[in-house]
């Protein structure tokens, strides 16, 4: 669907309307985002032989094996609509560590976006296809603080399930 | 006469469903379909930018045209088309496309049902029908938040675009209800009153000149700066509040104002035609004040709902007396949606700073910091309406309109 003279031309075309720096970096965005969606992190398993790949091989997945998770609803487990998936944190090992939902509001009046530990997720997938579960209720989620992209200088709040163990403090949003 | 001010009325009201949609809502669209953060924002202030940019040569377009009827419905055509564009082809191109369609689209249409409203009742009763307008528009607002919730909710959200669409085949019936025989341009142009092309003979930039549409201007823009981000940030407080029932808190913070509005609206018109325009025009402007420091002394979500209410006077007062008074400076000159334009930029853009300005003030110093700050921009406008912007009424209509 993206050709690549497609996506050059929107992007000089965006370029050239009126649309600040801004827009340009967000349009970069997009287009990482769209070349995220081509068939890369394929596990090379089974070289294809393929000679227009140069080497890299290539693996088909059946389409209930992997799932795109921007955009993906979140359901705590009595049910409640927590609001979607707009992006996911990694640590330093390339491992997922937050989820951000959008939460709560009305017509998308009154949402924010709230990062959680991605332990708390449960990925239902397989039998319930197009939700993700979360251990967390709405009156767990609805005092925790807000996640701000821009706040380079902050320290990112992560809000989590409390262990069962309890050596790790309940989440305790600060305001 | 009656069938086109029945269509006038129904006009306004499946008009209002143009809003609702194409807010907020099309993030929570986007961002189901998958979009990032950043591709939505850019979509977004595509639209924002074009909103502005739009406003004066749109308003300029409607004073051009000869038939304001066809310019009413090719907007609303175009709307239809970016709703279409919206459900259908959610990648970036068709979606900014569509948002700049929607944006240049809305810039025509609300000055095109002002002057087809001016047209059909001319100066002496435009308050009364204004007030009528304000009214179905309220009510069409009210069902749109209501319809979209739940199509939103129980369908999903493409079909709220698709919904859009085909609400606008109502507003087009609407318009063909609107008969052209009923549309005089001569009780617009009464004095002058030149046979052929009325809109272009009259037209004079002999308003630019009047400080009245400048110093309007001026206070509605920092009207729209005090109010625009009063909801948004109130509502991210009953998010932050209220658990369950946050978002029928919301909904209701959205649609009692509406309500309100739909009450009140006839009476403003009549009163502004009483009374004058500056003493509605004060009461408008100083619920916002009221309301500001109101959220910020009771920050819980259910008296929110009841301060909300003074949202509904402030929406029906700005609504009626926008068209009001710019009809009132530029009468006669020809030039009336144009300066519908200069006033919708003002407005526009005190709007987009209000959002900015005030979401800063919410994260660095908490949302009560913010409300006051908005009361007090809001007290600011109430005053220079106060000093500065005279009344324009006009007192002795000679021979006006009958």
């Amino acid at each position: 669907m993206q050709m690549p003279s497609v996506r050059n031309f929107f992007f000089n075309s965006l370029r050239l309307s009126l649309l600040g720096g801004g827009t340009i970096v967000a349009g970069a965005l997009f287009l990482s985002l769209a070349a995220a969606q081509a068939p890369s992190g394929a596990p090379t398993n089974q070289a294809a032989g393929d000679a227009a790949l140069n080497g890299a091989s290539l693996d088909y997945f059946p389409r209930d094996h992997l799932f795109r998770i921007l955009g993906k609803d979140v359901v705590s487990a009595k049910g409640e609509d927590m609001g979607r998936i707009v992006d996911v944190l990694f640590d330093e090992k390339g491992e997922p560590h937050a989820a951000v939902i959008d939460f709560g509001g009305f017509l998308g009046v009154g949402t924010r976006k709230i990062a959680i530990s991605w332990n708390a997720l449960r990925f239902d997938l397989g039998e319930k296809k197009n939700v993700i579960a979360l251990d967390l209720d709405r009156e767990q989620l609805k005092a925790a603080p807000e996640y701000k992209y821009a706040e380079s200088d902050k320290p990112i709040p992560v809000v989590a399930q409390p262990q069962s163990p309890p050596q790790e403090p309940a989440p305790d949003p600060r305001r | 006469m009656t069938r086109s001010l029945r269509g006038l009325d129904w006009l306004n009201f499946f008009v209002a469903n143009f809003q609702t949609g194409f807010g907020p809502f099309i993030s929570v669209y986007l961002t189901g379909v998958g979009w990032t953060q950043g591709a939505i924002g850019a979509a977004l202030s595509a639209g924002t930018v074009a909103g502005m940019v739009s406003q004066v040569p749109g308003g300029m377009l409607v004073d051009a045209v000869r038939s304001k009827r066809a310019a009413a419905a090719a907007a609303i055509l175009a709307i239809m088309a970016s709703a279409l564009l919206i459900a259908l082809w959610p990648d970036l191109l068709p979606i900014a496309s569509a948002e700049v369609l929607h944006a240049f689209a809305s810039s025509v249409l609300g000055p095109a049902i002002a002057a087809l409203s001016l047209a059909l009742v001319g100066h002496s009763a435009f308050g009364e029908r204004l007030g009528r307008n304000a009214r179905y528009l309220a009510i069409g607002n009210a069902f749109a938040a209501a319809l979209m919730g739940t199509f939103g909710y129980y369908v999903g959200e493409r079909a709220v675009f698709l919904l859009t669409a085909a609400l606008g085949i109502p507003a087009l019936a609407a318009i063909g209800m609107i008969r052209n025989a009923d549309l005089s341009s001569a009780k617009i142009h009464s004095r002058p009153a030149p046979k052929s092309k009325p809109e272009t003979i009259g037209w004079s930039w002999r308003f630019l000149k009047d400080p009245r549409l400048f110093a309007y201007a001026a206070c509605a823009s920092l009207f729209q700066l005090a109010n625009a981000a009063m909801l948004p940030i109130a509502a991210g407080m009953v998010t932050k509040r209220a658990g369950n029932e946050a978002s029928l808190v919301i909904a209701a913070c959205i649609v009692a104002p509406q309500a309100v509005a739909a009450a009140i609206s006839p009476w403003v018109g009549r009163a502004a035609e009483g009374w004058g325009r500056r003493p509605i025009l004060i009461l408008g402007f100083a619920a916002v004040p009221m309301r500001g420091m109101l959220f910020a002394v009771i920050p819980d979500p259910y008296p929110m709902i009841v301060i909300q209410l003074l949202d509904g006077l402030s929406a029906a007062a700005i609504g009626i007396l926008t068209p009001l008074i710019v009809a009132d400076i530029t009468r006669d000159t020809g030039g009336y949606t144009t300066a519908l334009g200069m006033v919708g930029l003002a407005i526009g853009g005190g709007a987009t700073l209000s959002t900015t300005a005030a979401g800063l003030i919410a994260d660095h110093f908490g949302s009560e910091a913010a409300f006051l700050g908005l009361a007090a921009v809001g007290l600011c406008a109430t005053l220079l309406v106060g000093t500065v912007m005279p009344e324009t009424r006009d007192n002795n209509p000679v021979s006006g309109g009958g």
